[in-house]
């Protein structure tokens, strides 16, 4: 493992989950020295259990964020990882494309009013190659020789359903798990527990795949439980290196030839606008003010139905089973963009959690003892990005370090609650028509997909990045993760990052080659 | 009705994240409870007041054909918490202290019905939301509890479920080929 010292100007990435774990591999694989900021601690696959409450208490995120948002939103809050390899080590696995009509979401749904939609400023032509090389990267299924996977009981009920409604596109879908050996990966058991981290390391996470190739490069200078707290500039308005914090939570300055921020969208914002200055009095990078806004989260609604027989729905990978038909635009349903069903599986002690929150007595007895013939699903809708959901900086809460925490105020938009209507109906009649006795829904309050909050922009004045994801105020800062995000689209973020990274990483190798950076 | 209002739930979302979770992941972080045959007055709370959150735990879970061990373990759990937390305890103890006054001398003999009601209306009291975030943590984590819904726990020491049962439903029919991959 190579040994940067603080006094050598590396590319510096902040965060080693799915955006900065691949851009750091891409470029070692290049021969460019990394340090990889990783806030928290680097696990290995011995330290997963199977147990839902253990492992959400050991991959818990730092500060918890204030949040302002009003109801039914005030109990969201981001559910994402603090650790080497990101919330890649707790996603369910789905790999899917952006759609064309979702990478031009401002052009074909036309202006929604109150929502600040915007096409993606890179031709979707152009992404094409960079999503071959990531499923290839990856591993997906259905792409690149790998199996789908095969369906589970519960994709069983979720297969007849959507079938006996008349929907055509239902399969196991397109997932980031092994389904034969390879790349020194075994397949996949079928053990569930997937969001409590791959204990054989079936599901791709950069922990145990891009971490581990940058490190034998001998370019890698990865520094688990180092936070950091802010990004420096000179007079030239250049990025010259980061301050963080170690886990002795002692500070040090890591100079920097460029810095790369891949901390998920809230953190990623949030280090931006705590990097304010002089120059920068909105926070680094931010003249056109959009960091921290646009904040989009997908709409997450599970609807769980009880069979008359028994599913068993934890047996297995949690997420595999998808129907796309509702996917793209079609106005005719009442609202703009569409949406996915996905199957989902909990384990009985966070499906009574988060089904049932508040619920006791004959209902949640009801719910519990019905448990073995629940069959699931969440619908993953895309959400309108608003100008006023945002991310900003606590005027009263401070973190350990003495920098403001992130403020979170989000609310639904009209299009978003006509979507989610549209989409529990739907659910529900999918279950009805497979035999269900009852039907429980109930939203996610976790917020696994961050997407938006330094959004890319051909224009400075109406994002924070450029098509290559480089901030368009400082010339060797990028963006590296899902905040660079224009639109949600229906489709989990996890691909489009890694895809985004591969092509970054290409753009800042030539670059610096060339001297431009 | 089962369902708490609107109203209430609004507040009650806005704890339980904070109170039902965090319980959760304190619990999970703590060492393990006391064994159920272990007495539960053992730390902190006396035994009239075991005995009141017994029948409380009963009443927030009226699974059938559950034992005693999962309602002696939120018992416990709740014993645990009042022994770390004078607060906990005070509030633990005075609710208790409401519930037996509220029956007077014969609460023990009250109907499963007139204990329902009673709690129906402290559930926003502290006493309640604290009772709550403790004792539901504790329910859905005991394996009496998982055994008595099917719920099979952890697999990656059996080697997953594979071919232990990931596929076995058959009272529907199986979907097409092209739709999933082949079994291994």
């Amino acid at each position: 493992m190579g040994r940067i010292a603080l006094d050598d100007e590396a590319v510096v990435i902040i965060g080693s989950g799915a955006g900065g774990g691949t851009l750091a591999n891409e470029l070692c694989q290049r021969g460019v020295p990394c340090v990889v900021l990783e806030a928290g601690r680097h696990f290995s696959v011995a330290d997963f259990e199977q147990d839902e409450f253990a492992m959400a208490a050991k991959l818990a995120t730092g500060d918890p964020p204030e949040v302002t948002s009003p109801a039914p939103l005030d109990a969201g809050r981001p559910y994402v990882c603090r650790a080497v390899g990101g919330t890649t080590l707790m996603w369910c696995g789905t790999a899917l494309r952006l759609a064309e009509s979702e990478l031009t979401a401002r052009s074909t749904y036309g202006a929604i009013p109150g929502s600040s939609l915007a096409d993606w400023p890179i031709p979707p032509a152009e992404l094409a190659r960079y999503y071959d090389l990531a499923e290839a990267r990856m591993g997906v299924t259905g792409t690149h020789g790998m199996p789908l996977l095969p369906g589970s009981n519960n994709f069983k009920v979720f297969y007849n359903g959507g079938a006996r409604l008349g929907y055509k596109r239902i399969s196991t879908g397109r997932l980031a798990i092994n389904s034969r050996t390879r790349n020194g990966r075994p397949r996949c058991a079928q053990m569930g527990f997937c969001m409590q981290g791959c204990v054989i390391e079936a599901k791709w996470s950069t922990l145990y795949t891009e971490i581990p190739l940058a490190e034998a490069t001998g370019h890698l200078d990865l520094r688990p439980q180092c936070t950091a707290l802010q990004i420096v500039h000179d007079a030239r308005g250049r990025a010259t290196g980061v301050v963080y914090a170690d886990a002795e939570q002692v500070q040090h300055f890591q100079k920097a030839r460029v810095v790369c921020v891949a901390a998920n969208s809230v953190e990623s914002a949030r280090l931006l606008l705590n990097s304010a200055s002089a120059r920068f009095p909105q926070g680094l990078a931010n003249s056109s003010g959009e960091v921290g806004r646009n904040y989009m989260t997908h709409s997450h609604r599970f609807v769980m139905a009880r069979m008359p027989r028994p599913v068993h729905l934890y047996r297995g990978a949690v997420q595999a089973g998808l129907l796309e038909d509702e996917r793209g635009h079609d106005p005719r349903r009442g609202f703009a963009a569409g949406y996915l069903l996905q199957t989902m599986a909990f384990g009985f002690p966070l499906m009574s959690l988060a089904m049932m929150p508040g619920v006791w007595g004959r209902d949640l007895a009801e719910f519990m003892e019905g448990y073995s013939r629940m069959a699931g699903l969440v619908i993953l809708g895309e959400d309108m990005p608003q100008s006023g959901n945002r991310v900003t900086l606590s005027a009263t809460r401070k973190d350990r370090h003495g920098l403001p925490v992130a403020s979170i105020h989000m609310k639904h938009h009209p299009n978003d609650l006509a979507l989610l209507q549209h989409a529990t109906r739907r659910a529900s009649e999918l279950y009805r028509a497979a035999g269900a006795e009852k039907i429980y829904t109930q939203d996610s309050v976790g917020f696994t997909h961050n997407m938006g909050t330094n959004r890319m922009s051909r224009s400075p004045g109406d994002g924070v990045v450029d098509p290559s994801g480089r901030t368009h105020d400082v010339p060797n800062l990028f963006v590296s993760d899902g905040s660079q995000f224009a639109s949600s689209g229906a489709a989990n973020p996890t691909l489009t990052i890694v895809a985004l990274a591969i092509r970054q990483a290409e753009h800042i190798a030539r670059q610096m080659s060339a001297r431009e950076l | 009705m089962a369902r708490i209002p609107m109203t209430r739930r609004e507040f009650l979302a806005r704890v339980r994240d904070a109170a039902i979770v965090a319980a959760a992941v304190e619990l999970a972080e703590a060492p393990p409870a006391a064994a159920a045959a272990q007495s539960a007055t053992g730390q902190s709370l006396d035994g009239r007041d075991a005995a009141v959150l017994a029948t409380v735990g009963r009443r927030l879970f009226p699974l059938r054909n559950l034992g005693d061990a999962p309602y002696a373990a939120v018992v416990a759990a709740l014993d645990g918490a009042a022994a770390r937390d004078a607060s906990t305890r005070d509030v633990l103890t005075g609710g208790c202290a409401a519930f037996r006054r509220h029956f007077g001398d014969g609460w023990q003999t009250a109907t499963d019905a007139a204990h329902e009601g009673y709690l129906r209306s402290v559930e926003q009291t502290p006493f309640f939301r604290t009772v709550m975030a403790i004792a539901v943590p504790t329910f859905v984590a005991h394996p009496a509890v998982w055994a008595a819904v099917g719920y099979e726990g952890e697999s990656a020491s059996k080697g997953g479920y594979l071919h232990r049962g990931f596929n076995s439903l058959d009272w529907l029919p199986e979907p097409p080929a092209d739709s999933m991959g082949g079994m291994p």
